[in-house]
């Protein structure tokens, strides 16, 4: 069975407020222990930030594939930093110990590919 | 042959494929290699892995698209019977468990096949992009697959990354129907036959 969540646009953004949060406020500190886990929750972070965007459109996505092509039509400003951090994080939660992320490259996401999403975002959706 | 030459109009009317038993009994992967050329070249070897059992090839000849199980030997093939002119190929990958009797949409596959063309002929510009890999993963919802994509680059390179993801969005915006799955890999002094899983398929013309 596939649940099928429908969370508000609002519902969004307090998920992907409290996925930076939790970020910055916790995971950074240990980056260079868990540079993977840097990248999912900093991806996570992105995905509730666009959903909330797409929510206010009425569009709700079960899959990432139809998300990332929706992305780059509709979003195609922030396709790449988008795409960047679902690669990194599909690499940290499926691939080896040597598909992780470096902390360079967690940090590197973090610093540049996610404020390009929540800055963009945020100009459509407070 | 499954398909007789009166079922050939109707197959390629409909552009889709019946899936026959002796669709999935077959163990031997065939390929088409036409360079454009009168003659085809034909390869066959057995499976990397028993995962799938049949490739489906549909090969354009002039107006016709016929798709071959793969049952067949080479050898047996006389250019006088087949005297189409394959201008493309195209080999897909079936699970076992396909059922019996459903079809096959061969027109959205020729389509996925130039797109994936038009991506990887856009990559391969990108000079540190080493090899790149397709798989075709059937999933319950339209279109019916999805086009899995790996690109092996040897090293994170943000700007390389960047490149590929323009490309990707690109072809993604022009082809809205298709969904698309590309991964880079970093080989990270790994050999590339240790990181790719066996079903998918080294790109090459």
């Amino acid at each position: 069975m596939t649940l099928k969540f429908r969370l508000s646009s609002i519902e969004h953004l307090e998920k992907a407020r409290r996925n930076q949060e939790i970020l910055f406020n916790h995971l950074l500190n240990f980056v260079e222990k868990c540079p993977e886990w840097v990248t999912v929750v900093a991806f996570y972070s992105a995905l509730h930030f666009v959903d909330a965007y797409f929510a206010k459109l009425n569009l709700h996505f079960q899959h990432h594939q139809e998300r990332n092509s929706e992305i780059s039509e509709s979003l195609k400003e922030i396709f790449g930093a988008y795409y960047r951090l679902y690669d990194l994080s599909v690499n940290s939660r499926y691939g080896s110990m040597k598909d992780n992320p470096t902390a360079d490259e967690a940090m590197d996401t973090v610093r540049n590919d996610l404020p390009k999403v929540v800055e963009f975002i945020q100009g459509f959706v407070h | 042959m499954v398909f007789t030459m009166q079922e050939l109009p109707q197959i390629y009317e409909k552009m889709l494929v019946r899936i026959q038993p002796e669709h999935v009994t077959d163990n031997i992967e065939c390929i088409f290699s036409s360079n454009f050329s009168d003659t085809a070249v034909r390869t066959s070897r057995k499976m990397r892995a028993s995962k799938y059992n049949i490739f489906v090839s549909s090969v354009s000849a002039q107006t016709t698209t016929i798709s071959h199980p793969c049952s067949w030997k080479p050898q047996f093939i006389e250019s006088e019977t087949y005297s189409w002119t394959p201008r493309t190929w195209f080999v897909y990958p079936l699970k076992q468990d396909l059922r019996i009797d459903s079809t096959f949409d061969v027109k959205l596959l020729a389509d996925a096949r130039d797109m994936m063309r038009s991506l990887f002929e856009e990559v391969e510009k990108l000079n540190v992009v080493e090899s790149a890999f397709y798989n075709f993963e059937p999933v319950d919802r339209p279109p019916g697959f999805i086009i899995e994509i790996l690109v092996v680059i040897p090293e994170s390179n943000r700007e390389t990354e960047y490149k590929i993801y323009y490309v990707l969005g690109e072809l993604m915006r022009r082809n809205r129907k298709m969904l698309i799955d590309l991964h880079i890999v970093k080989r990270r002094g790994r050999e590339i036959k240790n990181l790719i899983p066996t079903e998918f398929q080294r790109w090459r013309e």
